[in-house]
């Protein structure tokens, strides 16, 4: 079986999460990587950039409760 | 991806429907020259890119796809069909051209889901885009053309290329897209300020601001279109030029032709110019030859006419001494017989004394005149003017004959449809340029926009007390951190995918060389790859096999760290490898992708070449020609 785990992108955003931006929510990080990969080929960033709004509206509504 | 069923119909040389039932892992299909391997490689190219272009690199027209054969029994459909089975999950791909309408088509199932045509072309831009394909479609030529890219010091086109297929797009569109969410979230905590009622000048001085930003984004979204505007009228320009290729080789042909006879004709004008200048001596010449025996009989003349002047010089003198009684020479009287002596000598002399035909006077003028009389060599130049002449007329009527023959053979209604897309194309390609220049100074003025407006906002911030504002900035920030940590971890990232390809390339290439000194491979930042020997020092110069067996390194590399996997489709690679190396690439193929397609002819690869590899071969294919628009794809019964 040949290629990589497209994930192996999410392991260094975690590593540098953890000691440079700890204050970034961890599963805050996975959504907004998981949406950019998915959506990497989206020429109307629009829709992706809403939901990305959307993301972290809720990621900070879910913290302050 | 791989593909489990592929289906050529009226696509080139592959004259009605064809299809091959496929798996994973290796194929071999063999063909002789223009039997049809490259057009297998295009029409997978064709079917998921939409385009392929030829050995020279121009994009082939979807016009000339059609099989001859089909073309003359009317039917008009080119296709080429792929099931492929993506993460799991099988999908139909059908791209076909309809020769009679011109129009070309993708439809995609994806599932049981049919893909609207923008999602279809965005469902096979995931699975292999163009960027992408160059490392798993590709021909011995496209090898070479790595080899060269490869060479110490890379390119930075291959970095580009090789950060695509490692997954660095998905990262860099987030700091993009975080930091227009950060941006949207400031404007909309101002907006709160605003309604609040606070800090006034600041809010108007962001609101300001945010306009300036927003214009200068909207410059940037201008040039922008205007660049794909171009993109278009470029891409169009080539299709019509790529379309009447052979059109406008008979154009270029026949342009150098007309300048060829242009500059005949200039030649000529200047020999008859030379001919005429020399014809004006040539009577010169004439008049000498006729002239010459007079010139001699003057010449013969006037001799005699000065012998004869000194001798009756001599006779009066001598005579004045007889007259006198003495001697002219000692004026002594003359004595005995001297008189008898002088009067014989008067009579000698009288009776020599030439006879001229004129006085010598005239026979002076004479001779002068003739001596202005001289041969030019005027009449001999005039004589070989005259030959080049001859030659170079008759050069202009051949030159001219062929010429009207390619004037024939280019029409004239097509000729300018073919300068017009000429014009088109070059002008499309100065606008490039000139718009990518705008299009930098735009990008500059939005960052300065940006930060300008960073700055008001931090200001509203500050003095803004509500909560609403608050949440909003906070909002912001978090989409800013994001940002941040992206762009730092796209540096790591970035470092360690290289590493990692470089690790993989040599342990493939120890793996592939026969070359008992080199150690390895190293990589640098654009990809490039120098080998190594027992020591770690850099090897200068690398031979052909060698070089091509660092590109399939690097391939094999590439294949194993790519986040998006494809078939591997090789057509001709193996050409210029020696037996050791080729035995070598040939056992290491099937661990290069999941799928690999090798298409070769006799020469490359024999029997026995491929005994070696039986057992990791799935099923061998051969390209029988049947006649010059027609090839059957058939599958090879081993053993």
């Amino acid at each position: 079986m040949t290629g990589t785990d497209p994930l192996v992108a999410l392991e260094v955003l975690e590593r540098v999460r953890s000691e440079y931006y700890p204050q970034v929510d961890a599963k805050l990080l996975r959504l907004v990587f998981e949406l950019e990969h998915e959506d990497q080929f989206e020429d109307d960033r629009g829709p992706v950039c809403a939901a990305l709004r959307d993301l972290i509206t809720a990621s900070a509504e879910a913290e302050a409760e | 991806m791989i593909i489990r069923q592929l289906t050529f119909s009226n696509f080139l040389i592959f004259k009605g429907r064809q299809t091959l039932d496929l798996d994973r892992g290796l194929y071999v299909i063999h063909g002789e020259t223009g039997f049809g391997k490259t057009t297998f490689l295009n029409g997978i190219s064709w079917a998921l890119l939409g385009r392929f272009n030829d050995r020279q690199g121009a994009r082939v027209p979807d016009a000339v796809l059609l099989n001859q054969h089909a073309k003359k029994e009317q039917e008009t459909e080119v296709l080429v069909e792929m099931v492929v089975n993506v993460d799991g999950e099988e999908s139909l791909v059908r791209r076909t051209y309809d020769a009679s309408t011109g129009v070309a088509h993708l439809y995609v199932r994806k599932g049981e889901t049919t893909l609207h045509q923008d999602d279809a072309e965005r469902f096979l831009r995931g699975v292999l885009d163009r960027e992408v394909a160059r490392f798993f479609l590709f021909d011995g030529e496209d090898l070479r053309r790595y080899e060269e890219m490869l060479a110490e010091g890379g390119e930075p086109q291959v970095r580009e290329a090789v950060e695509h297929i490692l997954g660095l797009p998905a990262l860099m569109n987030a700091v993009t897209d975080l930091r227009a969410v950060a941006q949207d979230f400031r404007k909309k905590a101002t907006s709160a300020t605003r309604q609040e009622g606070k800090a006034e000048q600041a809010v108007l001085y962001s609101e300001q601001t945010e306009k300036g930003l927003d214009a200068a984004k909207e410059d940037l979204a201008g040039l922008e279109a205007q660049h794909v505007d171009q993109e278009v009228r470029r891409d169009q320009a080539e299709e019509v030029l790529g379309r009447d290729k052979a059109l406008n080789q008979v154009l270029i042909k026949r342009d150098s032709m007309r300048s060829k006879v242009e500059e005949l004709e200039k030649a000529r004008d200047a020999t008859v110019d030379r001919r005429q200048e020399a014809l004006k001596g040539t009577w010169e010449d004439v008049l000498a030859g006729v002239v010459a025996p007079a010139q001699v009989a003057i010449e013969g003349d006037l001799q005699a006419a000065e012998h004869r002047e000194r001798d009756e010089l001599v006779i009066e003198k001598l005579n004045d001494s007889l007259s006198t009684g003495t001697c002219d020479q000692c004026s002594q009287p003359l004595h005995g017989d001297a008189a008898d002596h002088i009067n014989k000598d008067i009579e000698e002399l009288r009776s020599g004394l030439p006879r001229p035909s004129r006085d010598l006077k005239d026979l002076r003028r004479i001779a002068l005149a003739l001596m202005g009389v001289k041969s030019t060599g005027r009449l001999n130049d005039a004589v070989s003017e005259d030959k080049r002449l001859g030659q170079l007329d008759r050069d202009i009527v051949e030159q001219k004959q062929m010429l009207s023959g390619l004037t024939v053979e280019a029409g004239p209604g097509t000729e300018s449809a073919v300068r017009k897309a000429t014009e088109q194309l070059e002008n499309a390609l100065k606008s490039l340029g000139f718009i990518e220049e705008k299009i930098k100074d735009a990008k500059e003025a939005v960052a300065t926009a940006s930060a300008t407006l960073r700055e008001a906002q931090l200001a509203v911030q500050k003095l803004s007390t509500s909560t609403e504002s608050a949440t909003l900035n906070a909002r912001a920030d978090t989409a800013e951190h994001l940002a941040d940590l992206y762009e730092q971890a796209i540096g790591i990232f970035r470092d360690e995918r290289r590493d990692q390809v470089g690790k993989d390339a040599s342990e493939i290439f120890l793996g592939l060389t026969t070359s008992d000194e080199a150690t390895g491979l190293r990589i640098d930042k654009n990809y490039g790859l120098v080998t190594l020997d027992s020591t770690g020092t850099p090897v200068p110069g690398r031979s052909a096999g060698q070089e091509q067996i660092v590109a399939f390194s690097l391939i094999g590399a590439l294949n194993k760290n790519a986040t998006r996997t494809a078939p591997v489709v090789m057509d001709t690679p193996l050409g210029r490898l020696d037996r050791g190396h080729r035995a070598n690439v040939l056992k290491y193929l099937s661990d290069m992708a999941d799928q690999v397609f090798l298409l070769v002819h006799s020469a490359e690869v024999d029997d026995s070449d491929l005994n070696e590899i039986r057992d990791q071969i799935v099923a061998e294919y051969e390209m029988r020609k049947e006649d010059e628009f027609y090839t059957v794809i058939e599958r090879r019964q081993i053993g």
